[in-house]
């Protein structure tokens, strides 16, 4: 069957697949720990009954029994040299199974392993395991191929990737989604969907997962993106156990009362999976008889995907910035970073523009000196693994887009593709395999064409090439050419002209690199901001930007908004209540005049403790002449009480409680040598800490000491692992008014009933208070100490009930 | 999934459990009144923390001889005494051993900030590497039930780590020599411990 064949098959009914192998097997006596695949090979009848009465049940298609015939899983059992006859003969059983007229696909599974960036295995030999398994699928004369159960997206690229390169037979793909939706690498269905029909999987859909039910919703869901066929394979409810034994949860009968509703859904192909029998695919073929599928009729709308997230865009989405700071270009610590094998500031650029409003990064690898092929691979697999936002490829070497490609485990934007002879058929070619959409860029030389029709010229060019390859409209994106109005002041008109023209024209998505405009004048981001909104009027569809240029960023929700591109104005109306820095609690500024005092407040309410410094020298150095101690006790003091409240309010959470506290530390450090000896040396309330003998989990007692000492306690840590004897000693010989003890284990608890037994002996007057994972008031009761801290400020106002700062200061 | 094999996922993509982060460091929905720079700051600290991080697990199945009213036996002869576990195991054949690990970058890291007393940005630190440890063992059972499922087979509703209940943390041992963590860098204290901090074992059982 060739691909034409298969989609008028879809499109003429709907297609039955077949039930359950791995279950069914079972039943004919499949034991545990032997390779399912050689199984069948010895006992080639079982397979075949099976078989049969699938195909007597209505089943148009029929899994050959060979889901593990791969490499990776047939070396578990020693078996990876037999492959090739395995396959063969695999195949040959089910094509014999019955007389009657039915396809034989060649089934097709995960490896086991997960395939870079997500696990061990690399993607090339990912490839190769399974163009060595459809090599002889299809020597084995299969009809068609069947990726399923997969549970990684690049896996499943590289399935589908490696059946592209051996033949040109149908493929049919499935996904496993976990309960949460989402495959257990975190791809959503539609995410699986856009990345593998840009791929060229010839039906996609979900087998497995879960019962029918979960999966109607899948189908649902997906079904307006779709421009392939779409594939359900139920497992027959859920395992439940009865009498002993493992069953499904759902007859044939409740299991076929769901097949209208995936046709109302519309399915095109419907099998079952795990738990269904022959009597499930009876159920099917009884009420898809004679029903013709729901016609592909998908939206009209362009996309990219990462693994984990699809960005659409087009004239009816809010305009979509392309952040482009992950550019080595004119950015020497970036280029040096690139050299030296580091992504620190890849990291911290791709997180900033997407916490920016990037929906897109931008990425070139591009520095003299360095291989930009491996580069951009590793910049690719970083930012894959780290971020859920899709990839725009970006390189001027049609080898190193060709090759992230291949790499990337998404549905990927490439930038650029200009008029250049060979160099634009490659491009399109890569596109094209890869499922690539693409950016156009109006050059066909060096020389940048400064007129608008010259530009739309070469545009046509290259849409006229593109088509040849089955691109539409939806798939480019038409870069309008940015030029700077310092030395040529008509290019912001003509650049405008090109977007008008491919808004009214072509009907086709636009974009600007920005910043171009304004390049040479002063206040640059007026400039850029004013041009993005014009073009944004033309129909401009993205830009490459900086997100983090807030006019530029607030221009563009106002611009979304005027544009009717942002319902009820709700995005803008969200960023503007955001941008509201700082607390309703915080000293409002009276009739327009700052209080410098009333700053020092806000900036321990708010934690700031870079401005913390600058504050209290301008508030002791104003007109109000206030006193460092007088500084102290009406402004930090009640601020940091309040920031209390409002912790113990849930107003505020530990982050934000504990920054206040670092930054009151900082001011006291600040004003300390302002204040007089007699108010330094009075006693200092000292506690000593540890993490208990036997016990080395440290880390929440070491914030705990951490906030004691910003709140002007006298911390003594003796870290972890520390004795009774030893604690108590340090706690008398420092004279010290509490002993802070931590545990994280049930089994180290007992320890601190043994300091506290110890520590009553001495009569000291030190109080215990206590903390830890597992620890409890009750359990501190029980042990009868002073007190118990759930956190780090339930310690400090345990050691200060009330003031909650210590009165020596 | 085969028997009497160790698998090892040396690498796994697990989603940020930020909502989670955000609750263990305290945070409410209905009461939390968070500005707008501390909350992509402590986003960023997020994102730093899951980089940082390097998810990885492995897991050994094994069968079940017999399981008495206060001891389990598994295939290899080894015996877990413990009520808790005979009773989470009362109706598996089989057993699973498993670990996750987010490596001890993060926890130099988290040490790295307490030095420097950053203690804001190390809460978050803390928090993140807990709740993607916690999310490792999540992705764990859910690898084990969807594998699993093509068997006609389900895994225990909940997991067991030693430690709790009665199932004594002398097992961490068990769990170290037969997932062989001191081949993933993990160590084991005299006190049954596992180091770096936030490396979590467990069981659960198949039926």
């Amino acid at each position: 069957m060739n691909k034409t064949e298969f989609a008028g098959l879809c499109e003429k009914k709907i297609v039955v697949l077949d039930g359950a192998t791995g279950t069914e097997l079972q039943k004919y006596g499949l034991p545990k720990d032997v390779c399912p695949e050689k199984w069948v090979y010895d006992y080639p009848e079982t397979i075949s009954e099976i078989q049969k009465k699938y195909v007597e049940a209505g089943s148009d298609i029929v899994y050959a029994c060979t889901f593990g015939a791969n490499r990776a899983k047939l070396s578990e059992y020693g078996l990876e040299n037999d492959l090739k006859n395995l396959n063969i003969k695999l195949i040959e059983i089910s094509k014999n199974c019955s007389n009657k007229n039915f396809f034989v696909a060649g089934d097709i599974s995960p490896t086991g392993k997960f395939v870079e960036p997500f696990g061990d295995l690399s993607f090339e030999e990912a490839v190769v395991i399974y163009k060595e398994q459809i090599s002889s699928l299809v020597e084995g004369g299969v009809d068609i191929l069947a990726i399923e159960t997969m549970i990684d997206i690049q896996e499943t690229r590289a399935a589908l990737i490696a059946a592209k390169e051996i033949c040109d037979l149908p493929v049919m793909v499935t996904m496993t989604f976990s309960e949460d939706g989402k495959t257990l690498t975190g791809t959503d269905p539609l995410t699986a969907l856009n990345i593998l029909q840009s791929l060229g999987a010839s039906a996609f859909g979900c087998n497995c997962s879960t019962g029918p039910e979960a999966m109607i919703k899948i189908i649902k869901e997906i079904k307006p993106y779709s421009k392939i066929p779409l594939i359900a394979k139920p497992n027959a409810g859920l395992p439940v156990l009865k009498n002993g034994r493992t069953e499904f949860n759902m007859n044939s009968e409740e299991f076929g009362e769901y097949i209208p509703a995936f046709i109302d859904a519309g399915i095109n192909i419907i099998g079952g999976c795990c738990g269904t029998t022959n009597e499930f695919i009876k159920q099917i073929k009884k009420r898809v008889e004679g029903v013709k599928p729901l016609k592909l009729e998908n939206q009209k709308i362009s996309s990219v995907s990462s693994a984990r997230k699809t960005v659409f865009f087009g004239h009816n989405f809010p305009l979509t910035i392309i952040g482009e700071r992950i550019n080595p270009t004119g950015k020497k610590e970036l280029q040096e970073e690139l050299k030296s094998n580091k992504l620190n500031i890849v990291r911290k650029f791709a997180s900033e523009q997407l916490i920016s409003g990037a929906a897109i990064l931008d990425v070139n690898a591009g520095v003299p000196g360095i291989n930009e092929k491996e580069k951009m691979f590793e910049i690719i697999r970083f930012l894959s693994k780290n971020f859920d936002a899709p990839l725009c490829i970006d390189s001027s070497d049609p080898e190193v887009i060709e090759t992230a490609l291949r790499l990337y485990p998404g549905k990927a934007l490439i930038n650029s593709i200009s008029a250049e002879p060979h160099k634009t058929e490659k491009l399109l070619e890569a596109a094209s395999k890869y499922g690539a959409m693409f950016i156009i860029l109006p050059l066909s030389g060096k020389i940048v064409p400064k007129s608008a029709a010259e530009r739309i010229e070469i545009i046509n060019q290259i849409i006229s090439e593109s088509k040849k390859f089955g691109f539409t409209n939806l798939d480019y994106v038409v870069d309008g050419l940015v030029m700077t109005i310092s030395s040529n002041p008509d290019s912001a008109l003509e650049t405008l002209k090109v977007i008008e023209y491919c808004s009214e024209k072509l009907k086709c998505n636009s974009v600007l690199g920005l910043s171009n405009i304004s390049f040479g004048l002063p206040e640059r981001s007026y400039v850029n901001s004013a041009f993005l909104v014009m073009a944004a009027s033309k129909g401009l569809t993205m830009t490459i930007a900086n997100p983090s240029d807030e006019l530029l960023i607030i221009m563009k929700r106002a611009s979304d908004a005027l544009l009717m591109k942002d319902k009820n104005c709700g995005t803008y109306i969200s960023l503007m209540n955001k941008k509201k820095y700082g607390r309703e609690d915080s000293v409002k500024i009276n009739d327009g005049v700052l209080d410098p005092c009333g700053l020092v407040y806000n900036s321990i309410l708010e934690g700031d403790s870079d401005n913390i410094e600058s504050r209290i020298d301008s508030a002791l150095k104003s007109k109000s002449k206030i006193s460092p101690s007088d500084l102290i006790d009406k402004y930090l003091i009640p601020a940091i009480t309040k920031v209390g409240e409002l912790y113990d309010q849930k107003k505020y959470f530990l982050p934000q409680l504990i920054s206040s506290a670092e930054t009151m530390k900082k001011g006291f450090t600040v004003l300390e040598p302002y204040l007089s000896k007699r108010e330094i040396e009075t006693k200092k309330i000292t506690i000593v800490m540890a993490t208990v003998k036997g016990d080395i989990h440290d880390i929440g007692k070491n914030i705990v000491c951490l906030m004691l000492k910003n709140y002007g306690i006298n911390v003594i840590d003796l870290g972890k692992d520390a004795t009774a004897e030893k604690i108590i000693e340090t706690a008398l010989n420092h004279n010290a008014d509490f002993i802070g003890l931590s545990a994280l284990m049930t089994t180290t608890m007992p320890q601190m009933k043994i300091t506290a037994d110890l520590l009553n002996q001495k009569k000291s007057g030190i109080k215990i208070i206590i903390g830890g994972a597992v620890v409890t008031q009750k359990y501190a009761e029980e042990i009868g100490v002073y007190g118990y801290a759930a956190d780090a400020f339930a310690a400090v106002k345990l050691i200060e009930p009330g003031l909650l700062i210590p009165k020596s200061i | 999934m085969r028997r009497n094999s160790l698998v090892k996922f040396n690498r796994i993509q697990i989603q940020t459990p930020v909502g989670k982060i955000f609750s263990r460091l305290g945070y409410n929905k209905h009461l939390t009144e968070i500005d707008e720079k501390t909350r992509l700051n402590i986003f960023d600290k997020i994102n730093d923390a899951k980089d940082i991080c390097a998810p990885s697990a492995c897991f050994y199945r094994t069968g079940i001889k017999t399981v008495f009213q206060d001891t389990v036996i598994i295939e290899s002869g080894c015996e877990i005494k413990s009520v808790k576990i005979a009773e989470l195991l009362k109706q598996s054949s089989e057993i699973i051993f498993f670990a996750g690990f987010v490596g001890k970058k993060i926890i130099e890291k988290i040490n790295e900030v307490l030095k420097i007393e950053k203690g804001s940005v190390a809460v978050v630190y803390d928090a993140a590497a807990s709740e993607i440890a916690d999310s490792i063992m999540d992705w764990l059972e859910t690898y084990f039930k969807s594998e699993l499922k093509r068997e006609g087979l389900k895994i225990t509703d909940r997991r067991f780590s030693p430690g709790y209940g009665d199932f004594k943390i002398e097992y961490q041992k068990f769990f170290f020599d037969i997932l062989q963590l001191s081949d993933s860098g993990i160590e084991l204290t005299p006190e049954y411990m596992l180091v770096p901090e936030k490396t979590v074992t467990a069981l659960c059982g198949i039926f």
